[in-house]
């Protein structure tokens, strides 16, 4: 049997870190909360086999409150942590027996939910596999007011996100994160903390994260222009 | 002495996917170049200006100018094959007023950044006339990340910036290292660039987010956006997340 890059990943469970006073629970895009968007996008992955919000702050309640009047279906489980890797760590114990973890951020409701299925593919080999947006910007290394140099922007990107790890390897950048006090906002500190194995694949340039009222006005004119959520 | 711009007008808009050059595509019912040029018509301190155009877009160009009473544009130029050979085109319809002293500064400019702000090209002027180059940048909205050898993730730090247009340049000067880069082959990502590879002093002003270079169909929206912020006299879309 020819075993195709990706498929040995078993079931796929997704996490969204959020803080319980995170832009995308107050902002709404066509009157929903921007993280609703994301887990709708999330939803739609049928790799996916459960959806973990892990809250950091106080508690979860608010923004379960938020999220919950906002949808039709069964909010997702939630997993609380006085900080952003405890409240990961407390979703992985809820999350049963995945081999892979989605880290998805709260404000990225735009991308399609074949994207989980573009990094599974490219998971083979390596600890962990982002998407991230290709820089098409000239970029400039500046030093006190005076370009230093041009930079060959092919091999940057940015806005990384989300991540699919394989679990143990995110359980060693948690356990890294613990040791060193490391903060972790991300897939990305996460990753560089612990100097995991790690592939970039191209996102769609969309895929934005939505932070500012003015993202929210872009996401919703983008949507009406598109006729809808990407799939 | 005076200040022109080259505007760039010749490319053609591949990632915008649109049955036109991406120049003509309305914002608010007008021409995205007409928006462009008007910025520029609107400025004292720019004296003239340039615009290269494709051979295929020569004629409506023309009519852009004439119908929009555009006084500035002094001369339309055929553009060439790069983004390179455009400029130069541009630059060299400048070497007669370079060489008799009419012209001492440069712009050259991206005919689909039609946000370009007085303040902003008035301190590049000043820079350019100071220092010999000077561009618009922003410092670059969180980490940009790579794999490095090791397959490791790297970030670019804080020390990188996105380049934007207008550059502004001492005119002689970009007319003799834009004619030797072109003769030893060298093609850069920006103007800029040719006077970086000499070792030129480069200075950055601080530009804004909204300078934004349309070239994908979600960059029209943005512009949209941009442009009915402006005229409502709103600032809330200087926190428009751009993509780098």
């Amino acid at each position: 049997m020819v075993i195709m890059p990706g498929m040995r990943l078993g079931p796929i469970v997704a996490i969204i870190p959020v803080a319980s006073d995170d832009p995308a629970i107050a902002l709404s895009i066509l009157g929903r909360p921007v993280i609703a968007w994301t887990l709708r996008r999330l939803q739609s992955a049928t790799r996916i086999e459960r959806i973990i919000l892990a809250v950091d702050g106080v508690s979860g309640a608010a923004a379960m409150a938020t999220i919950g009047s906002a949808e039709d279906d069964p909010p997702p489980a939630t997993a609380t942590g006085p900080d952003r890797a405890s409240a990961i760590r407390a979703a992985l114990e809820l999350a049963g027996p995945a081999d892979a973890v989605l880290l998805c951020p709260p404000d990225r409701p735009l991308g399609g939910a074949s994207i989980v299925d573009e990094l599974t593919v490219q998971a083979d080999g390596v600890d962990a596999v982002a998407a991230a947006r290709p820089v098409r910007s000239t970029l400039k290394r500046v030093d006190d007011g005076r370009v230093v140099a041009t930079v060959p922007r092919d091999s940057w990107r940015s806005d990384a996100g989300p991540w699919l790890f394989r679990r143990d390897a995110l359980e060693r950048a948690l356990a890294v994160s613990e040791t060193t006090g490391r903060p972790v906002v991300d897939g990305h500190d996460l990753a560089l903390g612990a100097g995991l194995l790690v592939r970039l694949i191209d996102a769609d340039a969309t895929d934005l994260s939505i932070r500012t009222p003015a993202d929210a006005r872009f996401a919703e004119r983008w949507l009406a222009s598109i006729g809808g959520p990407a799939r | 002495m005076s200040v022109a711009v080259v505007i760039v007008a010749a490319g053609g808009g591949r990632r915008m996917a649109a049955a036109m050059n991406k120049i003509f595509l309305p914002i608010d019912g007008s021409p995205i170049l007409a928006h462009t040029i008007a910025a520029f018509e609107a400025m004292p301190i720019i004296e003239s200006i340039v615009l290269v155009a494709s051979e295929a877009d020569r004629e409506r160009c023309a009519a852009l100018v004439r119908d929009g009473g555009h006084g500035k544009v002094d001369k339309i130029v055929i553009g060439g094959e790069t983004r390179h050979a455009s400029e130069e085109s541009g630059l060299s319809a400048l070497g007669v007023d370079v060489a008799a002293g009419r012209i001492d500064t440069i712009l050259v400019h991206d005919a689909v950044r039609p946000f370009v702000r007085a303040e902003v090209v008035v301190r590049l002027v000043r820079e350019a006339r100071a220092v010999g180059a000077a561009i618009p940048a922003i410092p670059v909205d969180g980490p940009l990340v790579s794999v490095d050898a090791d397959g490791r993730l790297a970030t670019s730090g804080a020390s990188l910036w996105i380049a934007q247009t207008p550059q502004a340049f001492r005119a002689s000067r970009i007319l003799e290292a834009h004619r030797r880069a072109g003769v030893e082959g060298f093609l850069g990502t920006d103007t800029a660039s040719v006077v970086e590879r000499l070792g030129d002093p480069v200075a950055i002003v601080v530009g804004h987010a909204d300078n934004i270079k349309i070239t994908t169909p979600d960059d029209l929206i943005r512009a949209e956006l941009i442009l009915a912020s402006r005229r409502a006299g709103t600032v809330d879309v200087d926190r428009l997340t751009m993509p780098a």
